[in-house]
Parts: C-alpha cells; structure tokens; sequence
C-alpha cells in the first residue's frame, strides 16, 4: 500500500504536525491569550503557502511533500473548530465570532494571493 | 584533589538535591522531546489516512463539490472534541497519548488550507452556489459537529463519573 506517493505524503505530514506543535507551544510559553492566536497564524500562513504551491505548478511529487503533506498537516480544521467553541462556550462572543470570521475571510483571501503570487 | 572537592560537595544535602533536580529537569526535557517525535508520526499517519481516504472517494465521487475535505473535516472535529471532553477528562490514557490523537493524528488529518483553496478554486470557476455551499456547509457543520461531539463526550464523562461514585457508595 505505501507506494512513493504515500512515503511523500507520510513525510510532509511528519514534519508538518511536528511544525504546528512546535509552534503552538511556543506561543504558549511566551505568554497565554485567550485568542488562539496559533492556530489562527498557522491556519492562514499554510492557505497562503498552500496556495503558492498549487499557483506555481510544480511536479506532483512535491505537491504530493508540501501540498497534501506538510501544508495539510500543519493546518487544521478540527483544532481551529474545538478552538471556537471553546469560545463560545466561555462566553466569550466577541471573539468567537472574530476567530471564525477572520480565519474564513483571510483564509480564502491569502490562498487566492498565494495562488497568483505563485502563477507569476 | 578538585575532584575529591566537587564529590564532597555533591555528598552534601544540597549536593544531592541538585544532582536529583539536573537528573529530574534532564528527564523532563528528554519526554519533551520525544513528544515531538511521536506527534510527528501520529501527524504522518493523520496525513496518510486524510490522502487514501481522498483517493478512495474519488472513485466514486465524480462532482465538483469537495465532498473528500469536507468529510474528513466534519468527522475530525466531532472526533476532536468527543476526546477533549472524554477521554481525556477520564485521565485513563496517559496524556501524551491524548496529544499525540488529538494534536498529531486528527490535527493532521482535518486540514484548514485544503479547504482555502478548493473555495478560491471553486470562485474562480465561478460556482458560485458550490462555493457558497462547501464554505457554509464547512462554516455550520464544522461548529455542528463540534459542539456535537462536546455534547456527547461531556455525557458519557458525566455518566462515567456517576457510576463512579454509585460502585464508591456500595462500597
């Protein structure tokens, strides 16, 4: 099962979780917010990266390392999610509805920017 | 001679409290480490399972909405939070473990960039009723799964502590 695609894929992901934890504990020793500023970083730096990549049309093989693997690992959906409602329920409304509504809008908006960036 | 000095002074009480603290911070340091490591290969099999599993419904699934991200998604964060407010409030498993599913496997398994760029893709080729719907769909059944997952961790916890303390009292 585990053809050169997959051993690709296994080693950008090794690398890319190991990334966003590195970084998240970090950010949490040099002080704590109640904004997951982590996540919301790494979230937005990987979908304008990811989005670099995919412009710049390289070979399968190293979107197969950096695209599938390392940026799909190092960003994260479920965490960003648990993050928000963790928010939510601490009452804390505000910042609920920024996290969510940043993390979209700039989200979509850097991957389209990483995508021309990468296109020209 | 210095030597015999440095011994003394380790045979002294505060000597051996530091000897035991630098093994102590030593050993500390060493499991952080090795954290690292197995969160990088709990993220590799994250990975792996989120690229077969898109391999898989792509055999089947033959329309432009992101059908593969958006599954693998909505079960990560329902999974992510039923652990969170579960299994890891048990305090059966050991906590590194709970890390290395929750930060490793299923933070590497759900993917937030994937899912940027299948929007822009989608708004590009103006689908504008696909776009909408995949960034709804991820937007409400995301938080929808998650705070189903909560829901139901947060019971069986409570259940669990419950029973807890009925087997305590018959005791």
């Amino acid at each position: 099962m585990l053809n050169h695609s997959a051993l690709l894929v296994a080693i950008g992901g090794f690398f890319g979780a190991i990334a966003r934890f590195s970084i998240n504990n970090w950010l949490k020793r040099s002080g704590s917010t109640p904004f997951p500023t982590g996540t919301f970083v790494i979230n937005l730096a990987g979908a304008f990266l990811l989005g670099y990549i995919l412009g710049k049309e390289l070979n399968q093989g190293w979107q197969l390392l950096l695209g599938t693997g390392f940026m799909g690992a190092f960003t994260t959906f479920s965490t960003f999610k648990l993050e928000a409602i963790q928010l939510h329920a601490n009452r804390k409304r505000k910042m609920f509805l920024l996290y969510l509504g940043a993390s979209y809008l700039f989200g979509i908006l850097l991957a389209f920017l990483g995508m021309k960036l990468g296109q020209r | 001679m210095e030597f015999a000095v440095i011994a003394f002074e380790l045979m002294t009480p505060t000597g051996m409290q530091i000897l035991v603290e630098s093994f102590f911070v030593q050993t500390i340091e060493g499991v952080e480490k090795m954290i690292y490591i197995v969160v990088g290969i709990a993220g590799m099999i994250g990975a792996l399972s989120r690229y077969y599993l898109g391999l898989f419904v792509d055999i089947w699934w033959h329309h432009p909405f992101p059908f593969a991200t958006l599954s693998i998604n909505l079960i990560g964060c329902f999974a992510i939070s039923w652990i969170t407010m579960y299994l890891a409030r048990l305090h059966r498993l050991p906590s590194e473990l709970i890390t290395a599913i929750n930060t490793g496997f299923i933070g590497s398994f759900t993917t937030f960039s994937t899912f940027s760029v299948e929007s822009v893709r989608l708004l590009q080729q103006s689908e504008w009723a696909i776009a909408l719907s995949y960034i709804f769909s991820s937007l409400a059944g995301g938080l929808a799964m998650s705070w189903l997952g909560a829901q139901t961790g947060n019971f069986l916890f409570v259940k669990s502590t419950q029973k807890h303390r009925f087997e305590g009292e018959k005791k």
